[in-house]
């Protein structure tokens, strides 16, 4: 017993190294996940006060560009509008619609603070809890995708920029709905890769790609980017993709938070199927 | 005593805000990714403990991790540079031995002393940092691109803010 101790007195560097290294594995491995929480993250008050702080000084940088978005935006909403619209003299019967259900609901927030230079990019938003933000909903802006939420406290959450490791969905091209797997390979961020699209498929660049319905977070439609170029690599049956993505991950600034209101349903459901498979 | 212990709380804390607030979003490319906060572990005076210093690496890799979203990495490669810096210290160390009012500068110990003990904790600190970030075998090459980048541009960032920071102190202060 003594000769035990001993050795641990005589080791004691390598063994306070060993304790210090396994807590750090083990809180890496917790984080692995977006449907998980970590317990460190730039969600609560002391980095999320900070980024907020930083947030505030920054906006003055691009105020002019913002606002020239902001106008563009306001502009197509106009357009939408009841006014910009004049009644056609025909005969048209409108019916209240009882077949149609919402099925997203939208919640705004703001960037404030954001990376493109990493391999796995993350992002924080001003909103959170208090506002209905929860773990796993998709991030859009008026651009295109941008991320999913990961970590949510009262008044911030963090986010998966796309640019992550991790993340993947699908997507498909507009024009006739082919879909594949999108995902960033961490070298470019203005470009990622599609995957798995079959040779069959009539391919033209600078076609645009869009979010598919089958991804889960994001409803169908949204826009990812255009094709830049496709190639078939040797020993592959099908076409890889290169995606100029249109959000421009550096200028992200006002993205709206989807909830998907029927997700809850749809993945119970579809987890229930692919256990009763096995 | 009392004032070396103020002196490197402060470069901790003020090097660890340096790294969030402005050198997290300085955009080098996607291979270069400096991280100077090592600087504050870097500079630690001879005679701290090993155990005091591994402690510290700890602390500094939990913070740094708070901010960056990636809980565990920064603590992990940080515990591993306080766990061989005692070794590497001691492979190069000067034949008479390291005087205990000695800083690990340039202008006490050398250039290329500096060089070679900040460029080689560097060098496993990114290693280990990048490795475990992507943890897959189908990014090796490029991974090891990024840690060699990523190495020399904080080495590089490192030395010309010791270079501004230290440059005055010639001879045992």
């Amino acid at each position: 017993m003594r000769n035990l101790i001993r050795f641990f007195i005589r080791f004691h560097f390598f063994f306070l190294f060993l304790i210090l290294e396994f807590i750090s594995i083990y809180l890496i491995s917790q984080n692995n996940s977006y449907q998980s929480a970590s317990l460190m993250n730039s969600a609560n008050r002391l980095s999320g006060n900070f980024y907020a702080a930083l947030a505030n000084g920054k906006e003055y940088l691009n105020l002019k560009e913002e606002n020239e978005r902001l106008a563009k935006e306001n502009a197509t909403l106009h357009q939408r509008m009841k006014e910009a619209y004049a009644i056609i003299p025909l005969q048209t019967i409108k019916v209240k619609d009882t077949l149609f259900r919402q099925e997203y609901s939208f919640a705004t927030g703001k960037v404030i603070n954001n990376t493109t230079n990493k391999r796995s990019n993350y992002f924080t938003l001003n909103i959170g809890k208090n506002q209905g933000v929860t773990e796993g909903m998709g991030v859009f802006c008026n651009m295109g995708v941008v991320g999913v939420v990961k970590n949510v406290s009262a008044n911030f959450s963090s986010c998966w920029s796309f640019l992550h490791k991790d993340i993947m969905f699908n997507c498909k091209l507009k024009r006739d709905g082919t879909y594949g797997p999108l995902k960033w390979e961490g070298d470019d961020y203005r470009f990622a890769y599609m995957y798995d699209v079959p040779t069959h498929a009539r391919i033209l660049t600078n076609d645009s790609v869009v979010t598919s319905s089958l991804s889960g977070l994001f409803p169908e439609g949204i826009p990812v980017g255009t094709i830049e170029e496709y190639k078939r690599r040797a020993g592959e049956s099908t076409y890889t993709l290169k995606i100029k993505l249109s959000t421009d991950f550096k200028k992200l600034n006002h993205v709206y938070v989807l909830n998907s209101i029927l997700k809850a349903e749809r993945d119970s459901l579809e987890n229930e199927s692919q256990k009763e498979i096995k | 005593m009392f004032s070396l212990i103020v002196n490197n709380i402060f470069r901790f804390v003020f090097f660890s805000i340096l790294q969030v607030s402005i050198v997290q979003y300085m955009d080098f490319g996607a291979f270069c990714i400096p991280l100077i906060y090592l600087i504050s572990i870097l500079m630690l005076p001879f005679e701290t403990p090993a155990v005091v210093v591994i402690l510290i690496c700890f602390v500094q890799g939990l913070i740094i991790d708070t901010f960056y979203d990636q809980q565990g990495l920064h603590t992990a490669s940080c515990v591993f540079l306080g766990f061989i810096r005692p070794y590497v210290l001691k492979l190069i160390s000067p034949r008479e031995g390291y005087d205990t009012l000695m800083k690990p500068t340039s202008s006490q110990m050398g250039i290329a002393w500096f060089i070679t003990y900040a460029g080689s904790l560097i060098f496993f600190h990114h290693l280990l940092y990048f490795y475990l970030e992507i943890f897959r075998l189908n990014e090796l090459f490029s991974t090891f691109l990024r840690v060699t980048a990523s190495s020399i541009a904080t080495l590089f960032l490192i030395y010309i803010i010791h270079f501004l920071f230290y440059r005055n102190e010639k001879g045992l202060s």
